[in-house]
């Protein structure tokens, strides 16, 4: 069992590890007052570049960051494990009690999973979903043509592309694991009203799960040459009480010239089927547990 | 009828040069590629000709001169694969389909072009080639499933060379394959607004006696509210894997 959770725990580990790397020195360079971005000739502020999100621990928990216990195990006690909920204060999800006892469910069957459903959609290398493919390990490059933004994700190749300007969603009985995006500048925001999810993503590794309901608002803020304030609205009436929100820095990767490699997650992907055999058999064996983090000083 | 017969002259005058004006361009004069396209024929089939078997309509092939020039050896494999191909084709797996196969699937795909950068989204299993322009291939060796593109222009012509394929992608259906050492330069040229030509040359020292070709158009999707969706063929594959008949 220990070693199970360890071979996770250092999976998830050297993601993270990928993301601190990249982050670099990039802080809060060029928050300077009276910045503004140039602009594109269809008049959009200039968002184009490679950009990598500075929200470690995140694609483990949106409401704890990294596992304390993983960083027992690697060494990493006192780093910065910054919490990305910004609302409500408490910084925990509002789920309704129906769906806390669903999730809390969820967390026990990761821990003895015995279905597909148990297994995290990102190791399964399903599309991440929005906003979760924002900080899974590996950055996006933003393209802009005139009428619309393109998001390239590192991981799992996966993009969006946003038009702009009142352009009506997709029927309603479409369902899309990366949602359906239609963008508008205001100022130097992008915001951007994602509908039309399937259920099957989740918002991190930690089983949190939403419905069909789900309704994401982002603002990509240009705050600074190499700096993007990120911000979630996330609305599902079935699922949330009330609506919550994400936020953090996407800043801008340090390499002068990048290209995104091929990440062909799904072609190389080895890790459920030994997931789903040591689950069922630990389930067979009568072990029964729940994935949970201690949440000393919190 | 003198009337008539001089309006049909006028309309001749008048459409030729709005067929050459027809085509859109951006703001440094490079034809504009930008849109939703699909191929509309059973190259994803079989790229050469052949009738129809059950799943797999009849088509007149894609191919110049109608055959692949095989060496005996590679000839052989393409036999054993189209044998095995329900078992053997990586698109019955979900992988990624190599190029040129992933623009002739039969989903839809979209050219999103800037100066520098022209990608390429493609609606089967999130897809997707950024075609860097006016610059050099990475020192391989590299095996990627949709290999290395770096484009120019020739004229209206958009010219994309493809590198660092692995050897897991077939052609098509019936089991048409190559090495790792494919090289394949396509090219895009626009035949009015709503039309591209879109033909391919491949070569493969490892496989083929010789450079072969083919060729198609490429449709615009003219569809009102046209977008990409999702066709997530790993969420199918997984499921397919865990249910009755996967085990």
């Amino acid at each position: 069992m220990t070693r199970r959770i360890l071979g996770r725990t250092l999976a998830a580990a050297a993601g993270c590890a990928v993301v601190v790397a990249s982050l670099g020195s990039a802080g809060a360079a060029g928050q300077g007052g009276g910045w503004s971005p140039s602009r594109l000739p269809d008049g959009q502020p200039d968002m184009q570049g490679h950009w990598i999100s500075d929200a470690v621990g995140a694609a483990h928990s949106v409401e704890d960051g990294r596992d304390p216990d993983a960083d027992v195990i690697q060494g990493r006690v006192g780093e910065r494990n910054p919490v990305v909920i910004v609302a409500p204060p408490d910084n925990r999800i509002p789920y309704r009690p129906e769906w806390a006892a669903r999730r809390e469910q969820l967390l026990r069957d990761i821990f003895t999973p015995t279905r597909l459903e148990h297994v995290d959609p990102h190791v399964r290398a399903l599309l991440d979903g929005v906003p979760r493919n924002g900080y899974v390990p590996g950055g996006m490059q933003v393209l802009q043509v005139p009428g619309a933004v393109l998001i390239l994700y590192e991981s799992n190749h996966a993009w969006r592309f946003i038009p702009l300007g009142g352009r009506p969603h997709a029927p309603q009985q479409v369902k899309l694991f990366m949602g359906d995006s239609r963008g508008r500048w205001e100022g130097n925001t992008l915001v951007v009203d994602v509908t039309n999810f399937n259920e099957e993503t989740w918002l991190d590794s930690h089983g949190t799960i939403h419905s069909d309901a789900l309704r994401v608002v982002e603002r990509w803020t240009l705050a600074g040459p190499t700096r993007i304030e990120y911000e979630a609205l996330l609305e599902d009436p079935k699922v949330f009480a009330r609506p919550w929100k994400i936020a953090f820095p996407v800043n801008r990767r340090p390499e002068k010239v990048y290209e995104i490699f091929e990440d062909s997650r799904w072609e190389g992907e080895r890790a459920v089927a030994p997931i789903l055999e040591v689950g069922r058999k630990d389930k067979a064996a009568g072990t029964t547990g729940i994935h949970e983090h201690k949440r000393q000083g919190r | 009828m003198t009337r008539t017969v001089l309006a049909a002259a006028a309309f001749i005058v008048l459409a030729a040069p709005a067929a050459a004006q027809s085509i859109p361009r951006t703001a440094d004069g490079r034809p504009d590629l930008s849109g939703i396209w699909q191929a509309i024929n059973t190259a994803g089939v079989n790229i050469l000709p052949h009738h129809a078997e059950p799943d797999m309509p009849a088509g007149l092939g894609v191919v110049e001169g109608n055959e692949i020039p095989y060496t005996p050896e590679a000839a052989k494999k393409q036999r054993e694969n189209y044998a095995n191909r329900a078992k053997l084709d990586p698109v019955n797996k979900c992988f990624l389909p190599g190029v040129p196969r992933v623009t002739y699937m039969g989903f839809p795909f979209q050219i999103v072009q800037t100066p520098n950068q022209i990608t390429m989204l493609y609606e089967y299993a999130h897809t997707v080639r950024n075609v860097f322009m006016n610059s050099p291939h990475p020192k391989g060796p590299i095996e990627w499933w949709m290999g290395d593109s770096r484009g120019r222009w020739e004229g209206d012509t958009l010219v994309v060379d493809v590198v660092h394929f692995n050897d897991q992608t077939w052609f098509d259906r019936a089991g048409n394959h190559h090495s790792e050492a494919l090289h394949v330069v396509e090219r895009y040229t626009p035949i009015d607004r709503d039309h591209l030509n879109y033909e391919v040359t491949v070569e493969d020292p490892k496989v083929f006696t010789r450079a072969w070709k083919m060729s198609m158009p490429l449709y615009r999707r003219i569809d009102r509210n046209m977008q990409i969706l999702e066709y997530e063929c790993a969420a199918f594959d997984e499921a397919f894997r865990e249910g009755p008949a996967g085990r």
